[in-house]
């Protein structure tokens, strides 16, 4: 983002840039934490001991949280998957435009969707919902997960977009 | 809306929003959106597909997705791998055709202890290609080998994508994991069955060299110390299942840990190599998971709009028997895989493939094998196969998308022989299922 930082602007992007790894970092921590979580779950109760209840809850929330967490860090990284083979038959112009008519509408995507998300987080919490599980979690968890998730996502496409030593590319991860 | 109109503005926007380069999972997620808005109505249906798409992904079936991704990569990290490798090495002494047979040996092997067919590949790659250049294998020699055993880990457990097509299909996953076994060994035979035809038809393709059979002592000091303990690992995740002890989530939570013991052991456990595994992890989970919970509400708003009840009603209209039907599927399968990664294809075809098997009865773990034995080779299938690019990325200098498909030929065809196997004869895939009920 060095290309577009005037200097004031700096420590913000430091900043962002720091929530984006933050992110991923709390994502991988999270499937570190599922594989313990399960492990001592299944000793514990193996020995007649008491299980760990809330942990098939936990460790099902740490899958949303590994995949929001982890989103926004792989469009940087241009790790979603995309079908580029087609596109990249065509002259460089029309690739391009293509790549970035893609980019925006993903933004545009992330963009409403989060927005559509953190509403239903906000009416979650003035209603008090509940999400019933192993253990019961408050109802505004998941959709503010999803909407801050969906929201970096958009500002990862936009930074793409805007950002001149970011080029122009199409994602390219590869599958399992 | 007509179902064939529904079923055009539904699967036909899919495709075509993927081939013009929109990111898969923003793909399903745009087009949900249309579907909800002319199908369902309103903010409502936005809503709802919000809160779907969050419900997804929040499931305890899914789990091993993710645990089998670090088993993998903490079995190449941290160099477990090689030790397998260096073994199994120390075996084929001066045979022609060696590296090809050690690839696919040891990429078996390595398939049986990880779930991603992803590090299985890299790993091959990386650890064979620069010695089967250095040794002057012909390029279809290095890359056919390669690539068909780097995808084996997809079939034999423990395999992310049987867990990923249990979930989205509700098929019992242990049960297809375990139902992987045996197809997956037979597809490992017949590659080295076609390795030893290619040697005997072109012996200069792998050229002979002096390397000494290590002395008897020596291989077997070397499997004790470093492929054996392997089993623990193999047993905390096969072993568990067929045993019935342990779910498919547990097995793979047991799994990592027999990879950190087994790691500690050899005092191979490095921070750098627990953070690239996880970090390796998070990127392919991210990627699937984001798929999954972008295309959540397809499913519903193709049937809602009318159109999976219309394209089943449409399909079974022929009048045509279950073997001609599976056929269809196949050939979708492999005309989809041609320019599609299999998660897409899998989300996409799912939702029709499995009303369809069970209005002619057929056996969803057997189809689950089958499917899965498709989604491998599809891959591999020019002009647009994701391995065959991949291939051409990290091959040798020069390497032609043409030379990577006929490579890929010989493996693929493999690939048909064991579907055609497995259509005759289920058995195959179902005992060992059988054996667990």
């Amino acid at each position: 983002m060095a290309a577009i930082a005037d200097a004031p602007m700096r420590p913000l992007i430091r900043l962002y840039d720091f929530l984006i790894a933050g992110f991923a970092a709390v994502g991988a921590a999270s499937l570190a934490l599922s594989t313990i979580l399960i492990v001592a779950d299944v000793l514990l109760r193996n020995f007649g001991l008491q299980p760990i209840q809330a942990a098939s809850a936990l460790v099902e929330y740490a899958m949303l949280v590994a995949t929001v967490g982890g989103s926004p860090w792989l469009v940087r990284r241009k790790g979603h998957v995309a079908v580029d083979s087609l596109i990249a038959q065509l002259p460089s112009p029309i690739h391009r435009t293509l790549l970035v008519g893609g980019m925006v509408l993903s933004l545009a995507v992330c963009a409403f969707l989060g927005w559509r998300a953190a509403m239903l987080a906000l009416e979650a919490v003035a209603r008090g919902s509940v999400d019933i599980r192993s253990i019961i979690l408050p109802g505004w968890i998941v959709y503010a997960l999803l909407s801050a998730g969906l929201f970096l996502c958009a500002t990862e496409f936009l930074r793409l977009l805007i950002v001149r030593d970011a080029p122009i590319e199409a994602q390219h991860g590869s599958g399992a | 809306m007509d179902w064939p109109q529904a079923a055009l503005l539904l699967l036909g926007g899919i495709v075509a929003l993927m081939a013009l380069g929109v990111p898969v999972a923003f793909a399903f997620l745009a087009i949900n959106i249309v579907g909800v808005l002319v199908f369902m109505g309103g903010m409502a249906g936005i809503d709802q597909l919000v809160s779907n798409a969050s419900g997804t992904v929040t499931t305890f079936t899914l789990v091993p997705v993710p645990l089998f991704m670090i088993m993998g990569e903490l079995f190449f990290h941290t160099g477990l791998a090689m030790r397998v490798f260096d073994a199994l090495d120390k075996c084929l002494g001066g045979i022609r055709g060696r590296l090809s047979y050690l690839t696919v040996g040891g990429g078996t092997l390595f398939a049986t202890l990880s779930g991603s067919s992803m590090a299985n590949t890299a790993m091959l790659g990386s650890l064979m290609m620069p010695e089967m250049l250095k040794r002057g294998y012909k390029k279809h020699m290095i890359m056919g080998p390669i690539l068909a055993t780097g995808g084996l880990a997809m079939i034999i457990p423990p395999s992310t994508l049987a867990v990923l097509l249990g979930s989205l299909a509700r098929i019992d996953v242990g049960a297809l994991l375990i139902a992987g076994i045996v197809p997956g060994l037979i597809l490992a035979f017949l590659y080295v069955i076609t390795i030893r035809l290619q040697i005997a038809h072109d012996p200069d393709a792998a050229p002979g060299y002096a390397a000494a059979r290590a002395p008897l002592s020596e291989i077997v000091k070397a499997f004790a110390v470093n492929v054996l303990p392997m089993g623990l690992v193999v047993f905390s995740v096969i072993g568990l299942i067929l045993l019935g002890w342990a779910t498919p989530t547990e097995s793979a939570a047991f799994g990592v840990l027999s990879v950190v013991v087994l790691a500690l052991i050899y005092r191979a456990l490095t921070w750098e190599a627990i953070v690239k595994s996880l970090t390796e992890s998070l990127a392919v989970t991210a990627m699937m998971f984001l798929i999954i919970l972008g295309s959540s509400t397809f499913s519903q708003v193709l049937a809602f709009s009318g159109a999976t009840s219309g394209l089943i009603g449409w399909a079974t209209s022929f009048d045509v028997g279950p073997s001609v039907m599976l056929l269809a599927m196949l050939l979708t399968l492999i005309v989809l895989g041609m320019f599609m990664d299999q998660l897409s294809m899998m989300m996409l075809t799912l939702p029709i493939f499995m009303p369809l098997i069970q209005s002619f009865g057929l056996e969803p773990i057997w189809f689950g094998v089958i499917m899965l034995l498709a989604l491998e080779l599809s891959l591999a299938t020019p002009p647009f196969g994701m391995l065959l690019f991949l291939m051409v990325g990290v091959g040798p200098k020069g390497t032609t998308l043409g030379e990577v498909a006929r490579a890929a030929s010989p493996y693929i065809a493999c690939s048909l022989v064991v579907i055609l196997l497995l259509a005759v004869f289920p058995e195959i895939a179902l005992f060992l299922p059988n054996l667990m009920r």
